[in-house]
Order: C-alpha cells, then structure tokens, then sequence
C-alpha cells in the first residue's frame, strides 16, 4: 500500500490516510452492506438489505481507499425541513483515521446543498457527532415523522440512542 | 437548464406531477413521495421557473425506472425529452444496464431510444408499485417501454 496508512516503526499514528470520498454507485452497494450489517451485527446501527441500498443508492456515499470501500454513510430526507444522517460505517481495521468524519462533511455539504435547514441522527456515538457542530436533543422534540424507521425496531420503544440535530445555514 | 432539485422546489414540483396525474397520465405523488425521492429526481428551469420534472428510481442493481415525468403546460415542447435524457445520463454515471417505464406513450419514449417490451419481461422487483394500483393486473392498460443503456 502506497498511501502512509500504516503505524510507522516507533507505532505513532502517521499522516491521515489519503481517502476520497464520492457519491456511490450500484457497485458500491455489496460493499455498503457488508460494513452498514457489521456494524449492525453488533448492534451499533440499523441492518439494511440489498434492496434498500439500491432503492435509496443516491442517499449514500462511500470513502475509498486504494480502490476499496472503506467506509460509507448516507443522508436520507424525510420531509422539507429534515434529514437524517444513517448507516454511518467504517471498516474496523480503520477506525479513528478520521474517515467517519470526511463522510460526515460530506453529507453534511449534500444536505446544504439540497437546501436542508436541519440534519438529525439517533446515534450512539454522540460525541462524535459533536466534534461536527451535532448537538444533542431531547427525541422527543424531533417530528413524528422520525419514528417511521423507529416503530419497527427491535429495540423501539425501549430506545438507547441518543438524538443529535445540526442547524444548516441557509446556502445562496 | 436542468439542475437537481433543492428541497423548496418540493411544492412547484408536486403541483407539476399531479396537474398531470389529474389527466389520468401518471400517478399522483404524494409530498411524502417526493421529499423521500428527492435524489431520484431533476428538474427544468425555463425563464426562472419550474418547467418540469421527472424522476429515475434504482430498483436493483441493473434496473431503473423512470417515474413522474411532467411538465408545465408553457413549457418548451422539448423539456420532457430533455429531462429523460438527463435521467438517462444519470443510470449510466449510476452504472445501470437498463432503464424501463410504464407509459401511455409509448412513442414519446421509442424516440429516445426505448422500445416496448413485454411487462413479463421486467424482473418481479419492477412490479413494486404495480401492485398498490387499482388497475392491477388485469385493467393494466399502461405500455411497459425499456432501454438498454450501452445500446444508447
């Protein structure tokens, strides 16, 4: 591998790992379940099946690294004043290079670009989220029309994750 | 010029799609529709307005399907065929194979390149809003047109 992804020999981490990260394809799609369901396998996020990748494939978009998907997330809009941030993954063995965070940028700019006043995501990694100008808010204040994923949850109404929402500025 | 849509074109475009649904000529959308598919769709501006809109749905891996094309009664006579070809564009950037959609006319989509097919012939997935419709399957009455898009 070109790219200084490594640990250099004294086992300091070295530069970020030169990622890109772009809108997905259908090629893309087996790769994103893959990580989305591992990550669900463990109960972090929500399974997605085939089908739903390809039916919303433009939500999503992938980090790629010497040619391999390396991470993925999606912004899914739900009504004219919201978008949510979903099925935000990245391979195990990267973890903590910042890639979570690229994605996140770069669905973030998706959302101002569509005109989005607000983006949300239920999450159990807040802190993150924070770091990108999420703050946390009560569930409850966020529209029903959130709970649509929500009421067939497993885990719903018994829920642990925690409601995040950033404020968009308004783009022209 | 044809762009992407932004989430306040949701109600113009609306207005667009089921002025046409009201002539029985495609389904009507809901605001619920329209704002979950928003990425599925491009819209036309003529004069700094909305002229029209249509939308290219990713059923499978290989598979589209072109859905709520519409347009404003002033509209240029070409904006409906510009807005396929802009959605056909889209399949190929996506790495479609083929595009397919359930028409009343048939011959707008044979000059760009479609031809009619077979309903049988589409996988079952393409069926998905098939079987909500009233006319399922015996009044069905719309023609099944499909184009392979390395052919185009």
């Amino acid at each position: 591998m070109e790219f200084g992804l490594e640990q250099d020999s004294v086992g300091q981490r070295v530069a970020p790992p030169e990622v890109s990260v772009r809108p997905a394809t259908v090629r893309d799609v087996e790769a994103i379940v893959e990580l989305v369901n591992g990550y669900a396998a463990r109960g972090e996020m929500l399974p997605k099946s085939l089908n739903q990748v390809y039916q919303n494939i433009r939500d999503f978009c992938v980090a790629e690294l010497d040619g391999k998907i390396v991470g993925c997330g999606a912004l899914h809009v739900l009504w004219d004043n919201l978008a949510e941030v979903r099925s935000l993954a990245v391979a195990d063995s990267l973890r903590r290079r910042g890639i979570g965070g690229l994605i996140l940028q770069e669905l973030v700019s998706d959302a101002c670009q569509l005109g989005m006043p607000q983006v949300f995501a239920l999450t159990y990694k807040p802190r993150f989220f924070a770091r990108w100008g999420f703050r946390m808010v009560e569930r409850e204040s966020l529209p029903r029309k959130i709970w649509v994923d929500c009421i067939d949850c497993i885990k719903f109404p018994q829920c642990d994750e925690v409601a995040v929402l950033r404020t968009l500025e308004a783009e022209e | 010029m044809i762009r992407r849509p932004r989430i306040q074109d949701v109600p113009q475009m609306l207005a667009i799609i089921n002025a046409r649904a009201a002539r029985g000529e495609i389904l009507p959308r809901s605001q619920n529709y329209v704002c979950q598919n928003i990425r599925d769709f491009c819209v036309a501006e003529e004069g700094g307005r909305l002229a029209a809109c249509g939308a290219l749905h990713v059923l499978w891996s290989d598979l589209g399907e072109v859905r709520a094309l519409a347009s404003q009664p002033w509209a240029s006579p070409s904006i409906e065929r510009q807005i396929v070809r802009a959605l056909l564009d889209e399949g190929r950037r996506l790495g479609l194979e083929r595009i397919f959609a359930f028409t009343y006319f048939p011959a707008f989509f044979l000059e760009l390149g479609f031809a009619v097919v077979a309903r049988e012939s589409l996988p079952r997935v393409a069926w998905r809003e098939c079987i909500d419709c009233i006319k399922f399957p015996a009044a069905c009455d719309e023609t099944t047109v499909c184009v392979e898009l390395r052919k185009t």
